[in-house]
């Protein structure tokens, strides 16, 4: 479906020649996430300011076209795949920051301001921006509100949703909602600002976000080991959160991860390693590389290979490696899957166990990182896409997987979204009384659902296969 | 594109990228553009959507490919290791003989064809440049031209400005036992001979016998990089040929050559007559920054100018070849303060003919490199690149800095302290 003419016009209009996108390789370019489907979207507009978009999302609602928000496109599930004839409302050229307030600790920006930028702006200010989701050198604000992206740090300090004060929204009738404020308690009415925060774009264009910013942590240490079986390591991590040493983050990796980072970045890795472990303490003065030394000593006790405590540049590019695991898995297989479950943290060594059985059971290859002191596993299917028997493999994986840390009283996803996805998930998770409460608060904000039409709840009915649906669009 | 979705290799290396976008902020294209289509990320799924038939190139896919400066900072960062710069030239090649943008494309070949592969010519014509711009009548026609094209008086004021009379190989000794071997280059010769006199010095201070090959011509960088691939693999062939007789080091004074002149074991690899000769070939070739591997300096120190030297290190040393810090070490041991420039200034803009293609686009790069070098206190920075060293000076006099942008030759220059 292409855009009309006159209403392409208009849009040029507002936003000048060159930021309205509709040759076949710009539209091309912007019909993707990480997610390994492809679509093409109508058009693309490039907004540079949020009065552009307050001008636009009008005219473009009022002729029922359906659009996605994109910021720099890295969504692993998909959040951010152009509908069919849509249009992509590309956020990746707003990225100012409005104002910084160091004593009150908040700074209001752009959506599409880059998340390591702020992370940068408050250190410069003394303070800490903890949202830290692993590809942070290129997503934005925009897209860690929409995804409640929370990465290695949720473990000490928590998810975006705990740094977000206030948020611009403008809907599809070009009104602007300005929810929370400027401070921390606030209990004005319902919070909507929570509402949007995980709402994958699929109520309206967040614009700017006011967030929150804590004092900058005194001393930060880092100990990683390495161990010999791949649920060593699993259990360990169970064990070392009863220690109360409380690190602010925890992270597994499995075998092959293990193998894949080691081979992407070199750290030294033993090649026995079958499973590693890596902790990072904050603290006032010093207390950090205390807590850092018992739990070397503990992970040694245990059986660690090896372990060493880390600190600045070598400790960044520890956490560097950590982070960049999803692409490094690339090396070994060009499809990946990354999903994205969580169960509560007393299961996770069970979770790890199970998920690499159900990965044996349906022959598919898997390789696991997690979370793990947050129980949040990142399993990746390492896969071939043109094989149809592959694919119906690794879909009776995913809903095992899903099964079963619901089973658990765990979450179908963490920090990627639903994305096309997991729309089809929904179901197993809610029942129809709590989706239908989710369409009517949809259709309060997005009447005609519009806004990322592929994610539930849309207009009730979901996707049935949305991976085939793409092909279907390409 | 029929040729590379036959090609397991490209493929492979296209399939590769997982989307991840950690190759997009490091990325001097996209910085300057913004748009998805002209970072790395966007170019490998431009060319992915080409293999599946998705996409048929048309003028925005290639002008997409074109933006491309070619620092490969992507490749450097790509935790996925796709093979970029290869995937790039391949599709660069295939292009290049197609119906869009072909006045651009006549252009450049007949500037890369007619004038950098062939020395006589382009000595004559940086001879003629000099004596215009020691006239001063350059400004003169930028001033003409400003208030009629803005992007041609650009272009005018990135023009190299020629330092010195041309270099000539045959003026260099001829030494019985050589213990390394210069390539004097295309530009550098003609436009910088200075610097390349001053390198033979830097080598003799530390003891080399050096050898200059008479005869040669361009090695081939630019035209790899314009996708005329052949004529590339021909000057690499000739370049290879002028360098046998003799098995010690190659030194160059350009980042740029000497990533070409490492790769031209790739370039030729699928040629029986020549793979192994290039390949040889290729292991001799040492930056002029590899310096300390080919010799210690006779006597310690060399005589840099007293106060502060910035560095700024070429795309081509800091990605790929993983030269970093080399510079900085050597003008160290010089007894030189050298400061390192913050790597987040990035890319100059250069990138060969990118910046008179994109001459506005380029300026615009160079902008936050001008601010490091001037806020960084230094009253001279050393540069390691001729596109780099043209494009700083071009900055610097346009900003009526005082500050000196020299080629590390310059600096380590024993008989020319500068």
């Amino acid at each position: 479906m292409a855009i009309p003419a006159d209403l392409a016009t208009r849009v040029r209009d507002v936003v000048g020649r060159d930021a309205y996108l509709d040759s076949p390789a710009d539209t091309l370019s912007y019909g993707f996430n990480s997610y390994p489907l492809y679509t093409q979207p109508a058009a693309v507009v490039l907004f540079q300011s949020r009065a552009q978009i307050e001008q636009v999302l009008p005219l473009l609602y009022a002729r029922d076209v359906p659009m996605v928000i994109r910021g720099s496109g890295t969504n692993i599930a998909g959040s951010a795949l152009a509908p069919p004839g849509g249009v992509v409302l590309s956020l990746e050229r707003m990225t100012k920051v409005l104002e910084v307030d160091p004593v009150s600790r908040y700074a209001r920006v752009e959506a599409g301001a880059n998340v390591k930028a702020i992370q940068e702006l408050a250190g410069q200010h003394g303070l800490f921006f903890p949202p830290n989701p692993g590809n942070v050198d290129a997503i934005t604000v925009g897209g860690i509100i929409g995804c409640n992206s929370s990465g290695d740090l949720a473990l000490g300090y928590g998810a975006t949703r705990e740094f977000i004060l206030g948020l611009d929204v403008v809907t599809g009738d070009g009104r602007v909602l300005k929810l929370g404020s400027k401070v921390r308690k606030d209990v004005t009415g319902y919070d909507l600002v929570r509402l949007f925060v995980g709402s994958e774009g699929t109520l309206g264009v967040v614009v700017e976000a006011t967030l929150r910013f804590i004092e900058k942590p005194g001393s930060d240490a880092s100990v990683i080991a390495t161990f010999r079986d791949e649920l060593g390591g699993a259990e360990l991590a169970l064990e070392l959160l009863g220690r109360r040493l409380g690190p602010v983050a925890l992270e597994y990796m499995d075998e092959r991860t293990t193998r894949a980072v080691e081979e992407a970045f070199g750290l030294g890795l033993s090649p026995e390693a079958r499973s590693t472990l890596i902790a990072r303490f904050h603290g006032p003065a010093e207390t950090a590389n205390v807590a850092a030394e018992q739990c070397r000593a503990i992970f040694l006790a245990h059986g660690a290979i090896a372990s060493e405590a880390r600190a600045g540049d070598a400790a960044q590019k520890l956490w560097r490696a950590r982070h960049l695991a999803y692409p490094a898995l690339a090396r070994v297989c060009p499809t990946l899957y990354g999903e994205d479950v969580v169960v509560p943290p007393r299961h996770f060594p069970a979770a790890v166990r199970r998920i690499h059985e159900l990965g044996k059971a349906h022959q598919v290859e898997v390789a696991l990182f997690a979370h793990a002191g947050d129980g949040h596993l990142h399993p990746v299917l390492l896969t071939d896409d043109s094989d149809p028997a592959q694919r119906a493999r690794s879909d009776r994986f995913v809903e095992e997987v899903i099964l079963y840390v619901l089973s658990l009283g765990g979450a179908i996803t963490g920090e990627h979204g639903l994305g096309v996805h997991k729309t089809r998930y929904v179901g197993h998770q809610y029942g129809e009384a709590e989706r239908d409460a989710m369409l009517r608060i949809k259709l309060a904000l997005d009447p005609k659902g519009l806004f990322n039409p592929m994610i539930f709840p849309v207009t009730g009915h979901e996707p049935k296969n949305p991976r085939r649906r793409g092909v279907e669009i390409l | 594109m029929r040729g590379l979705a036959a090609d397991p290799a490209f493929r492979n290396g296209v399939m590769r990228c997982v989307r991840c976008s950690i190759c997009v902020p490091h990325c001097p294209s996209y910085a300057v553009f913004r748009t998805e289509g002209d970072s790395p990320r966007g170019r490998v799924q431009l060319l992915r959507a080409a293999i599946e038939g998705r996409v048929v190139p048309d003028a925005t896919f290639e002008r997409h490919l074109d933006n491309c400066l070619s620092c490969r900072a992507c490749e450097d960062v790509c935790p996925s290791a796709v093979p970029y710069g290869q995937l790039l030239d391949q599709a660069r090649a295939q292009l290049v003989t197609s119906r869009h943008a072909r006045g651009r494309k006549r252009v450049t070949r007949i500037v890369l064809e007619q004038l950098v592969a062939r020395p006589g010519r382009l000595a004559l014509v940086a001879r003629v440049l000099a004596i215009v711009q020691w006239l001063r009548l350059d400004r003169l026609i930028r001033w003409l031209v400003r208030p009629l094209s803005p992007v041609t008086a650009r272009r005018l004021d990135l023009l190299p400005r020629v330092a010195g009379r041309p270099f000539d190989a045959r003026t260099a000794p001829r030494p019985a036992a050589p213990t390394v071997a210069f390539h004097a280059g295309c530009v550098m010769a003609s436009a910088l001979g200075d610097v390349q006199r001053a390198a033979l010095r830097v080598l003799g201070q530390r003891g080399h016998a050096t050898l200059v090959p008479v005869g040669q011509r361009c090695c081939g960088a630019l035209h790899h990089h314009a996708g005329l691939i052949e004529q590339a693999r021909s000057l690499a062939r000739d370049t290879v040929a002028r360098f046998e007789g003799t098995s010690v080091p190659i030194c160059t004074t350009s980042a740029g050559c000497a990533l070409a002149m490492k790769d031209y074991r790739r370039w030729l690899a699928d040629d029986p007559a020549w793979s192994a000769r290039a390949a040889a070939f290729s292991t001799r070739i040492r930056d002029l920054v590899e310096l300390a591997e080919l010799a210690e300096p006779a006597e310690p120190g060399v005589r840099v100018p007293p106060g502060k030297v910035a560095v700024q290190e070429a795309c081509h040393h800091w990605n790929v070849q993983q030269l970093r810090g080399r510079a900085l070490e050597l003008l160290r041991q010089g007894g030189a303060t050298a400061v390192a420039l913050p790597r987040g200034a990035g890319c100059c803009g250069a990138a060969g003919l990118w910046s008179a293609q994109n001459p506005e686009a380029a300026w615009q790069l160079l902008q936050p490199l001008l601010d490091a070098i001037e806020g960084s206190g230094c009253a001279v920075v050393s540069v390691s690149n001729p596109g780099c060293l043209f494009h700083i000076r071009a900055g610097l006099r346009a900003r009526g800095s005082s500050i000196r942008a020299l080629h590390l030759a310059e600096l380590l220059d024993p008989a020319d302290p500068a």
